[in-house]
């Protein structure tokens, strides 16, 4: 030590015996921790193993997998336009602007298709839709696909 | 030999010393100790209180939750406190969370469960606990010196190498074409921010792709280069502020306050014990 630091210094080292003073019994125990510190995330994300008792490390991994995005584009004096969507349905539905939008399947998919046609039951629409996927990054779910609306009883 | 030649024997030594014998300041590890019961209670003692779950299993839960944290937070036998928590930690985890089906096997849970059982391998008791209070009493009564805040910080090292393995998995993971073209994080945006429509700013996909790879560099260095003293002080700030920008832009729960809290396990504990006296 370089120079005494106040409550470094003097007196006994220990306070309580340690119960890892051994210097064996300290090594077996820094292996086998560090080993499963390291081991457990390459077994699962190096070998594929799907054991819960080891756990992968990968910040956000799932964070937006499967959310979905969507245009919308609405048939006018002959051409087809982009629309805005979110800000005409929550304002013909009565839906309140902070309201989030999420889609994250087909069948929430299913349910904004269904909002689209009730904000817009005359118009003539068109949906793109493309899904977060790990593989793919963008995976397309509908090109340009016209919007079919169920008929009112 | 000359000073410039690798040694391997003497390389072997200096990390087993490293990692094994180094005794110095123990007010890091109290302090990991401390910040740890802070972060359990703020993340789970509303789970906790008796009224929502009065079972039998249910309260045997909350009183050894709250027993074993308030023990290890005042630091009354210490190490024997801490392993309790990290105990009723892997109860949580593996057998309410794994097994039940509860939600507790996130990996914010899992850090807390394993920086709390490595801190019950550290000396954490020996600083500002209840067990230092006897010590030093012990010591008046018997007219001997003060003991010293020194103890043996091979559970620190291990908390190190728990933060430096954690980057480099995590960058492991980023080792994938969708990750380093920037539509993982395009994904991650619109998904908290601007669902369910892909943002029409001309920038937004280059600018994803820029930010995806900063992160992977980041998280490599971070995983390689925190063992380095001389590039510590640059990368453990910018560690520090790669987790706050996360703890606020993103749901991260107490993720990013434990990385942040696992610092100290990195900065010398002689550096941490003289700021304190400072």
């Amino acid at each position: 030590m370089s120079e005494p630091v106040p409550g470094l210094s003097g007196g006994r080292p220990q306070i309580q015996p340690d119960l890892f003073d051994a210097v064996t019994l300290r090594t077996l125990v820094f292996v086998a921790v560090f080993g499963i510190i390291m081991g457990g995330p390459f077994y699962r994300q190096v070998l594929g193993g799907t054991s819960a008792w080891l756990r992968p490390w990968g910040m956000y991994h799932g964070n937006g997998i499967n959310t979905v995005i969507v245009e919308f584009e609405r048939h006018r004096n002959g051409t087809w336009e982009v629309f805005e969507v979110v800000p005409e349905i929550k304002a013909r539905l009565g839906i309140a602007p902070e309201k989030r939008l999420r889609i994250n399947n087909e069948a929430a998919l299913g349910k904004v298709k269904l909002l689209v046609c009730r904000a817009f039951p005359d118009a003539r629409i068109r949906l793109s839709a493309r899904q977060a996927d790990r593989v793919e990054g963008w995976r397309t779910l509908a090109e340009r696909e016209p919007l079919a609306c169920p008929r009112a009883r | 030999m000359s000073a410039g030649t690798l040694n391997p024997a003497r390389m072997f030594a200096g990390c087993r010393g490293w990692a094994l014998d180094t005794v110095d300041s123990t007010r890091s590890s109290a302090l990991i100790r401390i910040g740890l019961v802070f972060l359990i209670w703020s993340r789970y003692a509303g789970e906790f209180v008796l009224l929502r779950d009065p079972s039998l299993l249910g309260i045997t839960l909350s009183l050894n939750f709250f027993g074993a944290s308030l023990a290890m937070l005042v630091g009354y036998r210490t190490r024997l406190a801490t392993l309790w928590m990290a105990a009723v930690l892997f109860t949580m985890y593996f057998y309410f969370g794994v097994e039940l089906g509860r939600p507790w096997v996130q990996h914010h849970t899992y850090l807390l469960l394993a920086a709390t059982f490595l801190s019950a391998l550290t000396p954490a008791g020996r600083s500002y606990s209840v067990d230092r209070y006897l010590a030093l009493r012990r010591a008046a009564r018997a007219g001997t010196p003060e003991p010293a805040e020194l103890g043996n910080l091979f559970g620190l090292r291990l908390m190190m190498l728990q933060l430096c393995t954690m980057y480099f998995w995590t960058a492991y993971d980023k080792l994938e074409g969708v990750w380093l073209s920037g539509e993982r994080l395009q994904h991650i945006f619109i998904w908290y921010y601007h669902s369910p429509t892909m943002p029409e700013w001309p920038f937004f996909a280059p600018l994803c792709a820029l930010v995806a790879w900063f992160v992977l560099v980041l998280e490599a260095l971070l995983a390689c280069g925190l063992f380095v003293p001389r590039l510590r002080r640059w990368l453990i700030p910018a560690g520090i502020a790669l987790h706050l920008l996360f703890y606020l832009i993103l749901v991260v729960k107490t993720f990013s306050l434990t990385c942040v809290l696992l610092y100290l396990a990195v900065i010398p504990a002689r550096r941490v014990h003289e700021f304190l006296d400072a």
